[in-house]
């Protein structure tokens, strides 16, 4: 980098006191603080309501004689519809290189949104990378919800 | 000069060791004896049950004297015309167990489709290789199965 | 600040150095769709908690996982809710982050110096994935099982490593007690560790950076 990076926040804290500053701004603490940690509560409820609503079933012994229909949380489901689409000995690209291209390209986003059209590119990439995870996932339930569907 | 000599061992030493150790530390995570297994010859059933047409599901149990456990498993027999087999229910896909639909006649993975004939040839779906068929032994009018355990 | 405080404060010394830190302007124009990191904290706070009780009680062998599973949700006192907090707190804290991504990528808050914050927080979340991977399979049921065999079955399919950085993962040849043993101590060691150094290192870099201003 030729220059120094500007940090586009307030100079690092100046004490701010009340003559200076006749409307006081928000600051990290109390506010900010005070708004996370509500944040914090409210999630935290929502959670502990869900999880005593919907206690998850205890599962079935393994056992190799029995059928089995496998299903995997939801938000693997994805990656399980991908491979569908890579028979054979293509396999290895829908089982490995597309997740390790998906999150490289997720963890690039930064160096790709560069240079004129820098911000275009990055939201085609990320809006992309939202959208197969939505679309692939969205495959996955229809399939399991109506299973002949397709056939 | 002297001691930037030696700064610089110090540090080259530095990553050799740090290089070595993670080595070490990738060799000790590799199972030891992963290959180890040793075929083990298992009573399925006796000879005059063999189907002569047909797919029949076999549970069987086997002992594994490494883990100190039994496990009991299953295998498909089929019986045509060409003679008797045994198909390992293990998809070449990605490992499910298939199933045996007897009103399409075709084995069917739950996993990802993967459909096989009644001999364990492909039709159709993403499996690379067909059924793999187990070795079975015939011996004074009773059916082994050869495992690997 | 109460008499306690001070003396604790006088031996750990955190305050001044962070006074600049706590008096921060915050820019304006933030809103609640800045709460998603805080939220996954959150989360991420419930499942160490949790995750903790529930290895009082959950015994990482191929014989006995499946029956302390069914011990917790059965004879431990609120044993169930333990496990239902883990479990849901999971999902939850997926969820926050990949809304949190959407925030940071929407307002642009990746741009440098904060790149490599993106790529810390990038890499949180694939410790986050493999964490869920691997405590999918300690409850050793069917559905455990099977999504352990053809999830770690798809390292295979890579030419040439694949059988040996398969054996690598499972530890045998097919998913069993040594696999559940290795999942476990991944589970409950390795990844949080990592986790723990990854959040330090974000949040270090928000403590220095500042949060970025709206556009
Ligand atoms: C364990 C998961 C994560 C936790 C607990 C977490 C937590 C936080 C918190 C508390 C903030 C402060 C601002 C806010 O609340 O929005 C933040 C900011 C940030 N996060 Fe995360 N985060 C996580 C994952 C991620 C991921 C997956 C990414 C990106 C791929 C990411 C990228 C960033 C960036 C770039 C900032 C700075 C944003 C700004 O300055 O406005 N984080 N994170
Ligand atoms: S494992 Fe059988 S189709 Fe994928």
């Amino acid at each position: 980098m030729k220059k120094e990076h500007k940090t586009e926040t307030a100079p690092e804290g100046q004490a701010l006191t009340p003559e200076m500053e006749p409307k006081r701004e928000k600051q990290f603490y109390p506010d900010y603080l005070a708004e996370i940690i509500f944040c914090a509560l409210v999630g935290f409820e929502l959670l502990l309501i869900v999880a005593m609503a919907w206690p998850p079933p205890l599962g079935r012994v393994i056992d190799f004689t029995r059928q089995f229909q496998p299903r995997s949380e939801w938000y693997f489901l994805w990656l399980f519809e991908v491979l569908l689409y890579f028979p054979g000995r293509s396999a290895f690209i829908g089982a490995v290189v597309f997740p390790v291209v998906y999150f490289l390209l997720l963890m690039m986003i930064p160096f790709i949104d560069r240079g004129r059209n820098g911000r275009f590119k990055a939201k085609i990439v990320a809006w992309t990378l939202l959208g197969l995870f939505i679309f692939f996932t969205a495959l996955r339930v229809i399939r399991d919800t109506w299973p002949n569907l397709f056939s | 000069m002297e001691r930037r000599a030696f700064l610089r061992k110090a540090v080259f030493s530095f990553f050799s060791l740090s290089g070595i150790s993670l080595g070490v530390a990738a060799a000790f995570l590799y199972p030891a004896r992963p290959g180890a297994r040793k075929e083990q010859d298992v009573y399925l059933m006796d000879e005059d049950d063999l189907p002569r047409r047909g797919v029949r599901m076999v549970t069987f149990s086997v002992h594994s004297d490494e883990h100190d456990v039994t496990m009991v498993n299953r295998v498909f027999v089929v019986g045509s015309p060409e003679g008797v087999i045994a198909l390992s229910p293990v998809c070449t896909h990605l490992g499910c167990f298939v199933n045996w639909d007897a009103n399409r006649k075709e084995f069917i993975c739950p996993c990802h489709g993967a459909k096989y004939t009644m001999r364990g040839e492909i039709i159709s779906g993403p499996q690379p290789r067909p059924l793999m068929q187990l070795p079975l032994k015939v011996d004074h009018g009773k059916v082994y199965l050869g495992v690997k355990v | 600040m109460g008499r306690m405080l001070a003396w604790l404060d006088e031996r750990f010394h955190v305050i001044k150095p962070h006074r600049r830190f706590l008096q921060r302007r915050i820019p304006d124009g933030l809103n609640y769709a800045y709460c998603f990191g805080g939220l996954a904290f959150t989360f991420f706070l419930v499942l160490a908690g949790t995750g903790l009780l529930l290895s009082i009680y959950y015994i990482p062998s191929e014989k006995e996982a499946y029956r302390s599973i069914v011990m917790i949700n059965e004879t431990v006192l609120f044993g169930w809710l333990i496990r239902s907090l883990h479990k849901w707190a999971a999902s939850f804290f997926i969820v926050s982050i990949i809304l949190h991504t959407i925030r940071v990528f929407a307002t642009r808050s990746y741009r440098p110096p904060r790149e490599l914050n993106w790529m810390v927080g990038s890499l949180t979340f694939l410790v986050a994935m493999a964490s869920a991977f691997t405590g999918y399979l300690l409850p050793w049921d069917q559905r455990a099982y099977w999504a352990t065999e053809v999830g770690t079955a798809m390292i295979q399919t890579i030419p040439f490593a694949g059988d040996a950085l398969m054996l690598a993962v499972r530890g045998s040849n097919e998913v069993s007690g040594a696999t559940l043993i290795r999942f476990y101590s991944i589970h409950v060691l390795f990844l949080p560790l990592c986790m723990g150094l990854l959040l330090w290192m974000h949040f270090h870099m928000i403590k220095r950076q500042g949060i970025a201003k709206r556009l």
